[in-house]
């Protein structure tokens, strides 16, 4: 399978890195605007570095794009990838916008590629843990669930994170990683009620706040926090009628690495075994080479977007958005 | 000096802890007891070797303090015969289940001149202390939000009847971290924003919810805060539950463990484990601080909270179950 990278930022590296272990798979082609990006990205795996993704489309015979690009420029890819009839591998989140976000997903409607969504925290070993527990019924009926994820501020391409309008702030961006996980342990969201500093604080600085309330009932806490002052961390609890589980990065880690210097920024490190970005990945791969569903799918991604995109209007209005009815 | 004290009934559960320490504070002499079913009041009386008085009348007349372990619906009714009888009182949380009794009861400390305590510990715990120094400081800046949780197990009995408990886990715990919010930040709670729900087994009454408080004046005017209190520890934890607050500034985040779990213990016949915290015990530090009527807290003033402060706590509770029905923000018009 020949894959074609597009994006050499950070998430890309790590994609990069992942392929590299991955038997069968070949990336024959990088492309980013920032040439030396392009260049370090492609030679780190001994591929070939483009400019742009027309520039490796039409040089290299890829079947899969895999793009880690800025979240406003997932659309316009994505409606390119799935006219060329290739599938794409998309890092969370989805788009900007929800009309985006259905027009990427009409896009790869009979378009002969695929869509999947780098929804990577339904690669994490604790999470799918955590996820078969519930359905196993191990912790009983479920009526809390807390999360936190806290990242320092991350500095990616012409630094826009720091660009709410192009990177949604922390809760389309950081957040949805724990919206589509609760959603896929407890279904459809009925209703966001969120507090955030959006709007309120300059200083690279996002935190929010945010309640869901499932249809099926359990109550979930969402805690999300960019430009957290440390390394960053994650922690998830499920309180259950028969029994409660919790994991928490900051308590159980198989390796502990002690350094002078600040580290700023960086992907969670389990360290231990499988990265869950390869692992992500290569669920993709194996989901091409045998036509399975993927545990998480473009609708999933578009839903994920819907929950996010509530709690941002949250925050603007003080009051609950009831899902139900715009769903 | 000590003072006489009493406590007048043992139906709430923190009754027992409150027996132990008085029997080992200098500031108390722990007389007797009293109590409506006189069989509990008896045992208890028997057990920490103090006298069993028949009537309620009959403590007031021996004491100088008493500290009300009530069922919370019955705390007016207990609270202002001690007040009238010229005895300080200490009154388990909440304050009351109704504005209305929260009020009488405020009235009568006032018209007397005795004083009303309430009993929250967590201003008392060393941490919270210290907490409330640290942000005060300035270290993290402005504070922006704090995520805060008062965690425990279902007591049972007459906990779980609405008409004697006011509800269920949103009562019982919100009024701690409302309390310690208001304590730490300086801060009064403006709306309130409830999802509440019975998941856990709990029979009659709420036992989750997750709460989201707006804050104003203090050092935290326009933040927000969450509040989980729910019932959610069961018999397999390994301790009574949590107070925990994380406080985001606008430079820092101080994270709060009021009972941090500083010994593990692992018992090999029972194949528990117990988490139990070190250093001063909250129970004591505030029985002492109410005894003594210290000076000397924040402000030179005592560290405690009096009625006031209970009826302001209470509030956050009423508003929270009037969101939880109608899934609106309910704002709090203080009384």
């Amino acid at each position: 399978m020949k894959v074609g990278v597009v994006g050499a930022g950070f998430m890309g590296s790590v994609h990069l890195a992942a392929y590299a272990n991955m038997p069968g798979v070949e990336v024959v082609g990088v492309a980013d605007a920032d040439e030396e990006a392009a260049a370090a990205g492609a030679a780190s795996v001994g591929a070939r570095p483009y400019p742009s993704y027309e520039a490796l489309v039409s040089a290299e015979g890829v079947d899969v794009i895999d793009a880690c690009l800025p979240t406003a420029l997932h659309r316009d890819l994505a409606v390119k990838v799935a006219g060329d009839g290739k599938h794409l591998f998309l890092e969370k989140p989805i788009s900007r916008t929800l009309e985006e976000a259905g027009e990427i997903l009409s896009a790869f409607e009979g378009s002969g590629g695929r869509l999947f969504v780098g929804h990577v925290v339904r690669f994490f070993p604790e999470y799918v843990r955590i996820k078969a527990m519930i359905e196993a019924g191990d912790l009983g009926t479920v009526g809390v669930a807390r999360t936190s994820r806290r990242s320092p501020f991350l500095r990616g391409w012409n630094d826009w994170y720091a660009d709410w309008r192009q990177s949604g702030g922390v809760l389309v961006d950081l957040v949805i990683h724990d919206f589509d996980f609760l959603r896929w342990c407890f279904g459809e969201v009925e209703r966001v009620y969120a507090r955030g500093v959006m709007g309120r604080e300059y200083n690279r600085l996002d935190y929010a706040l945010t309640t869901l309330r499932f249809e099926g009932g359990p109550i979930a806490h969402v805690e999300g926090h960019w430009g957290y002052p440390a390394p960053f961390e994650y922690s998830i609890e499920v309180a259950g009628s028969k029994g409660l589980v919790t994991a928490d990065s900051t308590e159980a880690a198989p390796l502990k690495l002690l350094q002078v210097a600040d580290s700023v920024g960086g992907v969670p490190d389990v360290a231990v075994g499988e990265s869950p970005y390869q692992a992500e990945l290569e669920h993709f791969v194996r989901c091409l080479r045998t036509g399975e569903e993927p545990v998480v799918g473009g609708r999933d991604a578009r839903e994920a977007l819907l929950v996010s995109l509530a709690a941002v209007e949250s925050v603007r209005t003080g009051e609950p958005v009831t899902l139900g009815a715009r769903a | 000096m000590s003072a006489r004290v009493g406590i007048l009934s043992f139906a709430h559960v923190h009754a027992p802890n409150y027996a132990a320490v008085l029997g080992r504070l200098g500031s108390a002499e722990f007389v007797g007891v009293a109590d409506d079913d006189a069989e509990r009041g008896r045992e208890a009386a028997r057990r920490y070797g103090v006298r069993f008085f028949e009537s309620a009348e009959g403590l007031f007349d021996a004491v100088d303090a008493v500290l009300v372990c009530s069922e919370n619906g019955r705390h007016a009714g207990d609270v202002i015969p001690a007040l009238r009888a010229g005895v300080d009182v200490l009154c388990e949380k909440p304050i009351s289940t109704t504005v209305g009794d929260a009020h009488e009861m405020i009235r009568a400390a006032e018209e007397t001149g005795r004083r009303l305590g309430i009993a929250f510990p967590v201003r008392h715990a060393p941490a919270v202390r210290r907490a409330r120094e640290i942000v005060r400081s300035g270290a993290i800046g402005r504070v922006l939000a704090v995520n805060g949780t008062n965690h425990g197990q279902a007591p049972g009995g007459w906990f779980l009847d609405p008409e004697m408990s006011g509800g269920g886990a949103v009562m019982d715990h919100t009024v701690h971290v409302a309390d310690t919010l208001r304590f730490v930040l300086g801060v009064e709670v403006r709306s309130v924003y409830a999802e509440i729900g019975t998941f856990f087994g709990t029979r009659g009454v709420d036992d989750a919810g997750v709460l989201t408080l707006e804050m104003e004046g203090g050092v935290a005017d326009g933040a927000f805060a969450t509040v989980d209190p729910s019932w959610s520890r069961g018999a397999g934890y390994p301790t009574w539950g949590d107070l925990t607050l994380r406080i985001t500034g606008s430079s820092g985040v101080l994270d709060v463990d009021a009972f941090s779990r500083s010994i593990t213990t692992f018992d090999h016949e029972s194949g528990g484990t117990l988490w139990t915290p070190a250093g001063g015990d909250p129970n004591a530090l505030m029985l002492d601080d109410f005894l003594r009527g210290a000076e000397g807290g924040p402000e030179g003033g005592r560290v405690g909270a009096g009625g006031g402060d209970g009826l302001r706590a209470l509030e956050v509770v009423l508003a929270a179950y009037r969101s939880g029905e109608s899934h609106a923000p309910v704002g709090i018009a203080r009384g």
